[in-house]
């Protein structure tokens, strides 16, 4: 990935996040200043990967089911708004809302990936992935809850794991 | 526009967007909202009822929303109703296809309740030029 834009992307994908909960879920949000580096037990993972040719970008967020309760109640309501597929399902939608905004910065610069639709990531609570040309972390915080993005790069495809990720 | 006579259609995957945007209707004065979770069945819809407003997402498994629309518009029973995109798909040359394959209007999440309105209010508008 051209220089330029890999240090652009942590500001747009960050401005992107705190977008998405300020605007569907009146949170404000914020990027924290250091990295506890792992996903936490309670987190909820969804991924996207966005392909051109060889080169694949895995974008992952992680938030924990606690913060996602406690926004979705005030949508669904106690029953609905703390079940898992509920969370699953907004997790996704947060990740997409996001990827699009990196797919469009990067297709800006003329590129032309293409985006996956967000999935779940059962299989994963590690951070870096072996093999990997290009890693790149930002967490976010919120009355004590953190939230964690990460993305991934392979210049030449997913060498490993390849069935889990595409 | 009296907005409780018009039918409106929420197309979208996610269960958490259908929700905020059926909340966001009701909030603006719409009673008769249908909400499908893909392609195939907003077509289905479309296909046994006469909806006047069309909310839908880009991206979905089945059928994509730019699919959908294009099938909707090839058909001239839809020339009157308004249909709005409502996806993350908001680099220009998506925008652009969307309102060439016919799209009355074109929103970007993440919206406010605010934006959805300022939004709905100018596609009523069309809709009321359109139905003289």
């Amino acid at each position: 990935m051209l220089p330029k834009i890999r240090k652009e992307l942590p500001e747009i994908i960050s401005r992107q996040v705190e977008r998405v909960f300020l605007t569907m879920f009146n949170v404000r949000i914020e990027r924290a200043d250091r990295l506890a580096g792992s996903y936490n037990d309670d987190d909820l993972i969804s991924t996207v990967t966005f392909s051109q040719g060889e080169t694949k970008i895995i974008l992952r967020i992680g938030v924990p089911r606690m913060f996602l309760s406690s926004l979705l109640q005030k949508i669904y309501g106690p029953v609905i708004g703390s079940h898992e597929m509920t969370y699953e399902d907004s997790v996704c939608e947060i990740t997409n809302i996001v990827g699009n905004a990196v797919k469009k910065h990067l297709n800006e610069h003329g590129y032309s990936f293409v985006m996956s639709i967000p999935k779940i990531d059962f299989d994963f609570h590690t951070r870096y992935e072996k093999g990997s040309d290009d890693h790149m972390e930002l967490e976010f915080v919120f009355n004590g809850e953190r939230l964690s993005v990460d993305m991934i790069t392979f210049y030449r495809g997913i060498f490993e794991g390849d069935e889990v990720f595409i | 526009m009296n907005v409780e006579a018009l039918k409106v259609l929420i197309v979208d995957d996610h269960m958490l967007m259908r929700s905020m945007v059926e909340n966001y209707c009701l909030s603006m004065g719409f009673k008769t909202i249908k909400a499908c979770s893909g392609g195939a069945q907003a077509l289905n819809a479309m296909r046994t009822d006469d909806y006047d407003l069309v909310l839908m997402d880009w991206g979905m498994p089945d059928i994509p929303g730019i699919e959908v629309l294009k099938t909707l518009r090839a058909d001239k029973k839809n020339d009157r109703t308004a249909i709005v995109m409502v996806t993350a798909e908001s680099e220009d040359l998506r925008l652009i296809e969307a309102l060439e394959a016919g799209a009355t209007s074109y929103l970007v999440k993440p919206f406010s309740q605010e934006d959805f309105e300022k939004n709905v209010r100018n596609v009523l508008e069309w809709l009321k030029k359109q139905r003289g």
